[in-house]
């Protein structure tokens, strides 16, 4: 008897012993990703002026933005501020584009411009 | 004489005055009084213009804006043209802005948004259709095109700088323009009147899906040669713009404007074949269709030289 438990206890060392730790394989995602743009409000006024922020993740990220109207204000960050002026009437798009190592990933986000 | 100080009084009176804001794409440049393209003749002109905006109107009125403090562009061009045969002509146009751009002030600070870089390429073909010696009678018709080739989508510290002060207008566009100049049996005295139209393609790039209104310049001018080398020309100046579109066929209503303007010129020939010359541009009459901004005054000073080349036919 006691050498069967003496077995057992040595077969459980040993596997126990041999199991590798599990490899966590990181999230491709973590190396770019741009989870998403927030804006504090998605309709505004002729030239009230509002900041858009970019989330995202990874390493050295470089940053562009872009809109079809209005007016982009910022330096290479996740966050910019955009106003627009009375020709630029209507729902316009605001574009984000990071890059890094790993490639880029774009976003928009939809801003709607009223007179008043 | 009394005419240069008129020109340099002018030009001093302009600095106060406004017309018509920045906008996408090259400016319109000229070069006064036309002259006479013959077979094989080449025409090479160059010039330099600096405009500065700091003023919002609606209709005809100023209004605040509350960031921008001033828009200004430095632009050069260039442009060649060919006397195919004494009646057909080729004239190419090119242009670089060595600076476009806009002073905002925010409350957190200063920002200067602009770049730099090559305008569109114009290309012309001319048919002089009427022409008489004496007196000196000609009357042209042109048509050509405006092709999008120059920078659109520069961007600065990783923000793309607004469609309107892009070197480049982003969209193709379609000229025509009619010219007729008579000058008097001596050329000490001339008439000239010029009528341009300009059609814009759309423009569908990412996500800006635009049209620019169209646009019709008409301008007459008188013209008096004070010395065999310097002559002064005065024109009067229309502007139309229409609305510009965008997508979905929308109108924008904010947009387009009628302006009309007085464009003193001076010329000097320091050879006959040598010519500088410059110009300023006063608005006597604006109405903007809605909240823009106009110029507080724009200049132009140039050069142009012709070179006939011989050959046999």
């Amino acid at each position: 008897m006691k050498h069967i438990i003496l077995l057992i206890f040595a077969i459980g060392i040993g596997l126990t012993a041999c199991k590798k730790d599990p490899v966590v394989e990181p999230d491709p995602s973590d190396k770019l990703a741009l989870d998403s743009l927030v804006t504090e409000k998605q309709e505004i006024v002729v030239w009230e002026k509002i900041y858009i922020d970019a989330y995202t993740r990874g390493e050295n990220i470089s940053f562009l933005w872009s809109t079809n109207h209005g007016t982009l204000v910022g330096s290479d960050s996740s966050s910019v501020q955009y106003y627009a002026c009375p020709t630029c009437l209507g729902l316009n798009t605001i574009e984000c584009t990071v890059s890094n190592d790993y490639g880029s990933i774009s976003d928009t986000i939809m801003i709607r411009v009223k007179w008043d | 004489m009394g005419l240069v100080w008129f020109f340099i009084l002018t030009l001093a009176l302009s600095f106060q005055a406004a017309a018509q804001c920045c906008s996408a794409g090259n400016p319109l440049a000229g070069t006064g009084f036309e002259s006479e393209s013959t077979k094989n003749q080449w025409q090479i002109s160059t010039a330099y213009k600096y405009s500065l905006s700091d003023q919002f109107y609606y209709h005809d009125y100023k209004v605040d804006n509350p960031y921008i403090e001033k828009s200004n562009f430095s632009f050069q061009n260039l442009m060649v043209s060919y006397g195919i045969t004494n009646r057909w002509s080729l004239s190419a146009e090119a242009g670089y802005f060595y600076n476009k751009s806009q002073n905002l002030h925010f409350p957190d600070g200063l920002y200067d948004l602009g770049t730099n870089g090559f305008g569109d390429v114009s290309v012309n073909i001319k048919y002089l259709a009427f022409r008489k010696s004496k007196p000196a009678t000609m009357l042209s018709f042109a048509v050509g095109s405006k092709i999008p080739v120059g920078a659109f989508e520069q961007s600065v510290d990783g923000i793309t700088i607004p469609v309107s002060l892009q070197p480049s207008s982003g969209a193709f566009k379609y000229t025509a323009s009619v010219y007729f100049q008579r000058l008097s049996k001596n050329k000490k005295l001339g008439f000239a009147s010029q009528g341009f139209l300009e059609l814009s393609s759309e423009i569908n790039k990412n996500y800006l899906i635009y049209r620019y209104g169209p646009y019709l310049r008409l301008n007459a001018g008188v013209m008096r040669q004070i010395t065999p080398k310097l002559s002064f020309s005065l024109f009067g100046v229309y502007d139309y713009r229409g609305k510009d579109t965008r997508e979905l066929g929308q109108i924008v209503d904010q947009s387009g404007s009628i302006a009309v303007y007085l464009q003193p010129w001076i010329q000097y020939a320091f050879r006959k074949d040598r010519v500088v010359f410059a110009n300023v541009e006063k608005p006597i009459y604006r109405y903007f269709f809605g909240e823009q901004m106009g110029n507080k005054m724009a200049v132009q000073i140039g050069f142009r030289m012709f070179y006939q080349r011989d050959c046999e036919d």
